[in-house]
C-alpha cells in the first residue's frame, strides 16, 4: 500500500485523509505489549512512590529464623541471608534505582539535546568543534567513562547522575543536531525565512515543533539505558550506599548466594529487565508513532 | 584509496589524542589521586604525601603532566599502578587477550545471531519469525548484562553443569560470557537490520529486480541485502565499543581475567593510574576498529568509495 | 492483426489496508496486439500505475490483490502463474520501465552487473558473451562510451542516460511487450524528448508492442496509436489516438485536452480548467465518478455507473456521448462560450519606464568541498523586471533558475552583483531592514506539500506573514484577514483550523498562495508553483495567480520548466542556460522567433497534442554539462548545432537585437535574417 501511496503523494493531488491512529488504538499483537508495559511502569512507578502500600513487610526486617527460604506465598520472592523480604527488599529498592534513570534522564536529554539543537541551528565552527568534543567522548564506552567518572568522584547521589548524565549527553547531541539540520533545510523554514520571520521565532516556532519527537523516543529509551548503567554501576560497587539497598547492590550481594538461593540475585535483576523492557517496548510504539511513513499504512 | 586511508588516519590521531587529554583532565581536576589511594595503604603522614607529590610531579602544571604523559605513552609508559608499582602497560597486556577473546567471541555470536534474524524478520514481516526477531531483539537491549550472564550460570553451570561459572582458561570458560555479551551485540543488530532492509525493500530498485524476472532469493539475499549491510557495519562498530564497557561487568559476573576486570578493581582500590590506562587502551582500541569499520564501508559501497577516489 | 499480445479484461484491484479492502481499479479492459503502443493516460490516482503494475504482478509485493478479471498474455493467464513460472515471463516476454532513473538502479552495483544479471538469468548465455551484449545494447540506445559506462556505479550517470540504460536493460531479452511508466516524467523537456524519439525507432526496430503511462497528454501524442484514459480508478474513454484528441466523447478527456495552455491561444483568455479536485481512493463519488465535477452531469450520472460503450470504434463511459457527438455544435460551443466569456481583462500596458527589480550582473557561487572549484549557479546575470508584468524563467533542471530566484530575494546571500528593488539596494539593507522589505515580495513554492509547516493549521500559516509584519493587529482583525484571503484564493473558511495534511495538493497550493498574498506584496516570486500539480488543477491554480495580479497590481516572476505554461502566464521570458541569461523577449516574439538555438531547441522539445506522431528529430542532443565545469566560451556549443570556432574562444554577451529582444549568440544576427 506503501507504494500506491506514495505514487499519489509523487503526482500530489489526492486528498489522502491520514488520521492520527491512536497510539493504543487496534487490538494488534503489539499493542498487548504496550499495555502489559504500561502497566509494569505504572506498577513499578508505585512501587518506588509508595512502597509501603504495596508489601507486608518493611525491607530492613531480619527475621533471623527465615533466612534463605525459597519462594512462597509468604514470601513471593524468597529471603534473603540476613531473612530479609526479597520481595519487600526489591519494593522499595526501587525508589533508588529509578531515581537515578529518571533524573539522569532528565537532566542528560535536556541538556544535550539543547547543545545539540544550537550548534545544529547555528552551525559553522562551533559546530565542527563541538562535533570533534562528541566524537571524543565517544571514543570512550559509556559504561567505562561513567564507572571513571564515578571512581574519580566517589559515589553519592548527585555524582552518579553527573557520572551517568556525561556519559549519556554525547547521544542526545548527536541526534539532536541531525535533527535539526535536517528540519533548518526543509522548504516551509525557506518558506517562513522568505516572509521575514524573526530567526528566533522560526526556532521557536518551527523547528522546536517539529524536531521534539526523536528526542522523547531517545529520552524513553534512554530511561533504559540510564537504568541499566545506574544498576551496572551499582553492581560493581559504586553506587550510593543506603539502608535499602537499589536493585543492582541487590543484586550484586544475592550472587554471593547463587547456589544458596537463585531466587536473591534473581527478583531484583528481573526487576530491572523489566522495567526496561518495558520502557524499550513504549519507545519503539513512540517512534512507529512520530513515523510519518508508518502513520500513512 | 590511499588518501582516504591518510585522511582518516589523521582524523583518528586527532580525536586519540582529544580523549586522552580528556582521560588526563577527569583525573587532574578532580579532588583525588594517586597519593590519596596511596595514603589509604600507607600511614597517612602528610608531610611523606607531600614529598610523594612532588616526586611524583604531581605538583607541577597541568601541560608540564601532560605532556610528560604523553611523551610517556609514546614510549609504551602508560604509568604505574599506584598500589604496586607495576607497570601499568604490562598489566594490561597481560590481561588484554582474555578481553580481545572474549569481545571477538561475542561479536561473531552477535553478527551471526543478529544478521540472520534481522533479515528474517524483514523479509517475513508480520508472520511469527518476525515477532520472535523483535521480541529477541528487544530482550536483547533490555536484559542487564549482570543478570542474564547469572541467569545462564544457574541454568547451565549450577544447574545442568555443562559450562563452568567462572574462569578464563581453555575454551569452555568462553561460552557463557560471550553469550551473554553477545546477545545483547544481537539485540541491536536484529533492530538495525531489521530496519534497514524493510527500507531497501520498500525502494523502487527492488522493484525493478522483481521486473526483471529475478527469483525473490536474488532480490533479497543478492541486493537488498548488499545495500542493508550498510547500516548494520556501523553498528558493528558502537557495538565493539560497547563490548569493551560491557567486560568490565561480565568478567566481573563471570570472575575472568582481563581488562574489564582489571579496571574493576582498581576503582575499587582508587589505582587511578591503572583506570586511566586501560580507559586511554580501549579508546585506541575503538577508534582503531571504527577506522576499520570506515574502510569496509567503501568496500561495500560504491558510492563512497568513488567519491573518496576523486 | 489478428490476435492481440496482451488481453486484460475485467480487471479489478484491491489493497489490504488498516482499515480494509481499497479498490484502486476496478474492471478494466484492454487489448494490445503485437507491434502496437498503447497509452494509459490519466491524473494522480486514476489507477493508471496500478494497471500496469498488476499486469506484471508487481502488487503482489505491495499487499495489493487481483480480485477480478483476467490477465492474458498469448495464451497464457498470468493471474494464475506461480512465482516461478511468472519470473520466466518478468524480463522476458514482459519488460518495464520506471519513472525514476536514478532510484530504479541497485546502487552497489554497476550498470553492467545489473544488464548482465538479466541477460544471463533469461538468455542462459555465459557472463561474458551477457557483457558484450550489454555493450551493444548500450550502444543501441544511444550512450556514448558504453565499455565505460558498463562498469560504472548508477551514481555517477545522469538521469537521462540511466533512463537510456533502464531501456537497455528492458530490451536485453527480446521483450515482446516493454511496459513504461511514466519513463519521462522525472526528466527535463529536452532529455524527454530524446527518450520520445529513442522509444519511437526501438519499438520499430524490435518489433515490439509498448505499453506506455503517462499523466502527459503531449508524450501519449507523440507515440501511441490508441489511447486509453483513465479516471479515478476505471477506463472512462479508449480510442485511436487522432480520434480522442479530434473528437473526445467523455467530457473528462475533453476537459484535459483544454486544460493544456495552448501555443496560440490568447493570453487574456482564463485557462478552461475541470471544477474540483480528484477523488480519493476511499472516497469514490456514487454513480459517474466524475459527476461532481462534470459540467453535463445529470441525475442519472448520480445514481448509475455508465458502462463503456462503442461508437465509431471510440468507447467512452459516459451517458451523454451520443448526446453530445449529435450535438457536437453545442457541446463545442458551450466549451468554447465558456472559455471565451471567461476572459481576464488585458493588462493596462506594461510601463516600461519602472522596473521594480533591477538586477546588476548578479552571481551566486557555491564551493565545492575538498575542491577549488565552483559551481556557478547563477554568473552575472543582468534584468530588469518591470511594475505589474511577469517576468518567465524557463530553461532545464541545472540552469539555475531557482537559485537566481532565491539570490534576488537575498533568501541566499549574492556572491557578486547588486540588486535593486524599486531603486533601492537590497544589499545596503541591515537583516532586520530587509526582514521588514520582505513584506513587499512574497513567494510560492514549487512543493505543496513541504513548504507548509505540518503542525500549524492553515489559519496560523496564512496569519503568519500578518503578524510578522503587521504587528497590532488584534486576533480578531486577524481571524476575519486570514477568512477573507480564503475566500479569495477558494478555499472554505470553516477549513481555518485544520492541518495541511488534510489537503490535496492543489489545495495547499491555494493555502501558500493565500499566505503570499497575506502581506499585500507588491512583488511575488512563483518558483514552479504549479509544476507538482496535476493537469487539471494546474489549469485552477494558474488561473488563480492571474485574477490576484489583476486585481492587486501585483508583479510576478514566474520560474517553470514547462513552456507553454510560462508562455501562457508570462508578458516576457527569459531563458537560462548554466548559470547565465541566453535570450529575453516577450513571449510571443520568445516563440515565433527564437534567436538563440538553445531557446528553439526548448520550443521544440515540448512534446505537443497538436502534432500527433510527428515527432520532431531536430532537438537538442546532448545534456546541460555540469556547472562545475562549464564549457569555455559559449556555453552552450557543446549541444549546439551551429557551433564554430569563435564559440569556442569567445563568451557571447546579452545584446538587443531587436527592440526588447535580447539574446547570446556570436550568431543571433545571422539568425534574425534566416
Amino acid at each position: 500500500m506503501r507504494q500506491v501511496i506514495s505514487e499519489y503523494k509523487n503526482h500530489k493531488d489526492v486528498t489522502i485523509l491520514k488520521k492520527k491512529p491512536m497510539i493504543l488504538h487496534s487490538p494488534k499483537f503489539s499493542n498487548i505489549f504496550l499495555w502489559l508495559s504500561i502497566l509494569v511502569i505504572i506498577f513499578l512507578g508505585s512501587c518506588s512512590i509508595i512502597p509501603g502500600w504495596i508489601t507486608p513487610y518493611t525491607p530492613t526486617t531480619m527475621q533471623a529464623d527465615q533466612i534463605l527460604q525459597a519462594p512462597s506465598f509468604k514470601h513471593l520472592f524468597g529471603t534473603d541471608y540476613f531473612g530479609r523480604d526479597v520481595f519487600s527488599l526489591v519494593v522499595y529498592g526501587s525508589r533508588a534505582s529509578l531515581l537515578v534513570g529518571i533524573c539522569a534522564v532528565l537532566v542528560s536529554s535536556l541538556v544535550g539535546s539543547a547543545l545539540g539543537m544550537i550548534v545544529g541551528y547555528i552551525g559553522g565552527f562551533m559546530d565542527v568543534i563541538f562535533m570533534r568534543i562528541v566524537e571524543i567522548i565517544q571514543t570512550i564506552p559509556s559504561i567505562l567513562l561513567a564507572l571513571a567518572l564515578a571512581a574519580a568522584m566517589g559515589p553519592s547521589f548527585v555524582n552518579l547522575v553527573i557520572a551517568i548524565t556525561i556519559s549519556a549527553i554525547p547521544g542526545y547531541a548527536r541526534v539532536m543536531r541531525g535533527q535539526i539540520l535536517s528540519i533548518k533545510n526543509r522548504p516551509f523554514i525557506l518558506a517562513s525565512r522568505s516572509i521575514g520571520t524573526p530567526s528566533y521565532i522560526i526556532f521557536l516556532k518551527h523547528i522546536l515543533p517539529n524536531s521534539y519527537s526523536p528526542l522523547i523516543v531517545m529520552a524513553t529509551n534512554g530511561l533504559g539505558t540510564a537504568i541499566l548503567t545506574s544498576a551496572g554501576l551499582s553492581f560493581l560497587g559504586l553506587g550510593v550506599i543506603r539502608d535499602i539497598p537499589d536493585w543492582g547492590l541487590l543484586l550484586s550481594q544475592g550472587r554471593n548466594y547463587l547456589t544458596a538461593g537463585w531466587w536473591i540475585a534473581t527478583f531484583p535483576g528481573l526487576a530491572i529487565a523489566l522495567f526496561v523492557l518495558a520502557v524499550n517496548i513504549i519507545g519503539d510504539s513512540l517512534r512507529d508513532y512520530f513515523d510519518p511513513k508508518k502513520r500513512i499504512e | 584509496m590511499l588518501k582516504l586511508l591518510i585522511n582518516r588516519c589523521c582524523t583518528a590521531l586527532f580525536v586519540l589524542f582529544g580523549s586522552l587529554l580528556a582521560v588526563f583532565s577527569i583525573n587532574y581536576f578532580l579532588p583525588t589521586d594517586v597519593v590519596d589511594s596511596l595514603s589509604a595503604s600507607n600511614a597517612s603522614n602528610p608531610e611523606i604525601a607531600e614529598n610523594l607529590r612532588k616526586e611524583l610531579g604531581l605538583n607541577q602544571p597541568f601541560y608540564t603532566q601532560f605532556s610528560h604523559y604523553i611523551i610517556g605513552i609514546l614510549h609504551g609508559d602508560f604509568g604505574a599502578s599506584a598500589i604496586d608499582g607495576e607497570p601499568v602497560i604490562d598489566k594490561i597486556i597481560t590481561q588484554f587477550p582474555a578481553t580481545l577473546s572474549l569481545t571477538l567471541t561475542s561479536i561473531l555470536i552477535a553478527m551471526i545471531v543478529g544478521l540472520t534474524l534481522g533479515v528474517l524478520a524483514a523479509v517475513h514481516q508480520n508472520t511469527v519469525i518476525d515477532y520472535v526477531a523483535r521480541v529477541i531483539g528487544l530482550f536483547g537491549i533490555s536484559m542487564p548484562t549482570f543478570w542474564s550472564g547469572i541467569l545462564l550460570i544457574l541454568i547451565f553451570s549450577i544447574s545442568l553443569g555443562w559450562f563452568p561459572a567462572m574462569g578464563s582458561e581453555g575454551f569452555s570458560t568462553l561460552v557463557l560470557p560471550s553469550i551473554t555479551l553477545g546477545l545483547v551485540g544481537a539485540g541491536f543488530i536484529v533492530r538495525v537490520v531489521r530496519n534497514s532492509m524493510l527500507e531497501i525493500i520498500s525502494e523502487n530498485f527492488i522493484q525493478t529486480l522483481r521486473a526483471k524476472g529475478l527469483s525473490e532469493r536474488m532480490v533479497i539475499y543478492r541486493h537488498a541485502l548488499r545495500n542493508a549491510l550498510i547500516p548494520a557495519i556501523t553498528i558493528i562498530g558502537v557495538i565493539i565499543g560497547d563490548f569493551l564497557g560491557g567486560t568490565v561487568v561480565i568478567e566481573t559476573v563471570f570472575a575472568r581475567k582481563g581488562i574489564g576486570r582489571l579496571v574493576a578493581d582498581a576503582i575499587i582500590a582508587k589505582d587511578l593510574p591503572i583506570v586511566q590506562g586501560v580507559v586511554f587502551f580501549t579508546a585506541i582500541f575503538y577508534v582503531v576498529i571504527n577506522l576499520l569499520v570506515d574502510i569496509s564501508y567503501s568496500v561495500i559501497d560504491p558510492r563512497i568509495r568513488r567519491q573518496i577516489g576523486r | 492483426m489478428g490476435k492481440p499480445l496482451l488481453n486484460v479484461s475485467e480487471l479489478t484491484v484491491d489493497f489490504k489496508t488498516k482499515r480494509g479492502l481499497l479498490t484502486a481499479i476496478s474492471n478494466i479492459s484492454l487489448t494490445i496486439k503485437p507491434s502496437e503502443t498503447v497509452c494509459i493516460v490519466g491524473e494522480s490516482g486514476s489507477g493508471k500505475s496500478v494497471t500496469s503494475k498488476a499486469i506484471m504482478r508487481l502488487i503482489d509485493d505491495e499487499n495489493g490483490v487481483i480480485s477480478k478479471g483476467s490477465i492474458q498474455l498469448e495464451d497464457q493467464d498470468l493471474n494464475l502463474l506461480t512465482k516461478r513460472d511468472l519470473n520466466r515471463i518478468r524480463g522476458k516476454k514482459i519488460a518495464m520501465i520506471f519513472q525514476e532513473p536514478s532510484s530504479a538502479f541497485d546502487p552497489v552495483f554497476t550498470i553492467g552487473d545489473q544488464i548482465v544479471e538479466t541477460i544471463v538469468k533469461h538468455l542462459k548465455l555465459s557472463k561474458k558473451e551477457a557483457w558484450q551484449r550489454g555493450i551493444e545494447l548500450l550502444k543501441k540506445v544511444g550512450l556514448s562510451e558504453p565499455v565505460i559506462r558498463m562498469k560504472q556505479y548508477p551514481n555517477e550517470l545522469s538521469g537521462g542516460m540511466l533512463q537510456r540504460a533502464m531501456i537497455a536493460m528492458a530490451l536485453s531479452c527480446n521483450p515482446d511487450l516493454l511496459i513504461a511508466d511514466e519513463p519521462t516524467t522525472a526528466l527535463d523537456v529536452t532529455i524527454q524528448s530524446q527518450i520520445i524519439e529513442l522509444l519511437n525507432s526501438l519499438k520499430k526496430e524490435f518489433h515490439m508492442a509498448v505499453l506506455l503511462i503517462t499523466h502527459d497528454l503531449g508524450v501519449a501524442a507523440q507515440l501511441a496509436d490508441r489511447i486509453v484514459v483513465m479516471y479515478a480508478g476505471t477506463i472512462v474513454e479508449e480510442g485511436k489516438v487522432e480520434k480522442i484528441f479530434s473528437q473526445p466523447h467523455h467530457p473528462y478527456t475533453s476537459g484535459l485536452l483544454q486544460s493544456i495552455p495552448k501555443l496560440d491561444a490568447k493570453k487574456e483568455t482564463k485557462l478552461f480548467s475541470i471544477e474540483g479536485t480528484i477523488p480519493s481512493l476511499s472516497n469514490i463519488p456514487s454513480g459517474c465518478r466524475f459527476h461532481p465535477r462534470c459540467p453535463f452531469a445529470t441525475e442519472k450520472c448520480r445514481l448509475e455507473s455508465p458502462p463503456l460503450k462503442n461508437i465509431d470504434g471510440q468507447q467512452s463511459a459516459c451517458w451523454h456521448t451520443s448526446e453530445l457527438i449529435n450535438h457536437e455544435n453545442k457541446f463545442h460551443d458551450e466549451l468554447q462560450l465558456g472559455r471565451t466569456q471567461e476572459t481576464i481583462p488585458i493588462q493596462q500596458e506594461v510601463t516600461e519606464q519602472e522596473p521594480l527589480f533591477e538586477v546588476r550582473e548578479l552571481s551566486k557561487y557555491y564551493p565545492i568541498k575538498h575542491s577549488h572549484k565552483t559551481i556557478k549557479a547563477v554568473d552575472h546575470v543582468s534584468l530588469k523586471i518591470y511594475k505589474g508584468e511577469t517576468f518567465g524563467l524557463v530553461g532545464e533542471s541545472g540552469s539555475g533558475k531557482s537559485t537566481f530566484g532565491r539570490t534576488l530575494l537575498q533568501l541566499e546571500k549574492p556572491t557578486d552583483g547588486e540588486v535593486l528593488f524599486d531603486g533601492q539596494s537590497l544589499a545596503a539593507f541591515n537583516h532586520r531592514e530587509l526582514r521588514q522589505k520582505r513584506r513587499e515580495m512574497q513567494v510560492i513554492f514549487q512543493d505543496p506539500y513541504g513548504s507548509l509547516d505540518p503542525k500549524w493549521t492553515i489559519g496560523s500559516i496564512i496569519a503568519e506573514p500578518l503578524k510578522t509584519h503587521l504587528k497590532k493587529q488584534s486576533r480578531k482583525e486577524i481571524l476575519a484577514a486570514v477568512k477573507e484571503l480564503m475566500v479569495k484564493v477558494g478555499l472554505e473558511p470553516e477549513w481555518i483550523d485544520r492541518h495541511p495534511h488534510e489537503f490535496s495538493g492543489g489545495q495547499r497550493q491555494r493555502i501558500g498562495i493565500a499566505r503570499a498574498m497575506a502581506a499585500n506584496p507588491s512583488f511575488v516570486l512563483a518558483d514552479e508553483a504549479v509544476s507538482a500539480l496535476d493537469v487539471s488543477v494546474q489549469a485552477q491554480i494558474i488561473n488563480l495567480l492571474k485574477e490576484l495580479q489583476q486585481s492587486s497590481g501585483l508583479t510576478y516572476l514566474f520560474i517553470g520548466h514547462n513552456l507553454n505554461v510560462v508562455r501562457h502566464i508570462s508578458d516576457r521570458i527569459g531563458v537560462m542556460y548554466l548559470g547565465k541569461i541566453v535570450e529575453i523577449a516577450s513571449s510571443e516574439e520568445l516563440f515565433e522567433n527564437p534567436l538563440h538555438p538553445y531557446t528553439s531547441g526548448l520550443i521544440k522539445s515540448i512534446p505537443s497534442i497538436e502534432t500527433i506522431g510527428t515527432h520532431q528529430i531536430d532537438t537538442l542532443k546532448g545534456e546541460i554539462p555540469s556547472p562545475s565545469d562549464p564549457p569555455s566560451g559559449c556555453a552552450f556549443r557543446t549541444r549546439c548545432p551551429f557551433a564554430t570556432e569563435l564559440c569556442h574562444k569567445e563568451v557571447p554577451t546579452l545584446k538587443e537585437y531587436q527592440t526588447a529582444h535580447f539574446a547570446a549568440c556570436h550568431y543571433a544576427e545571422k539568425r534574425k535574417v534566416d
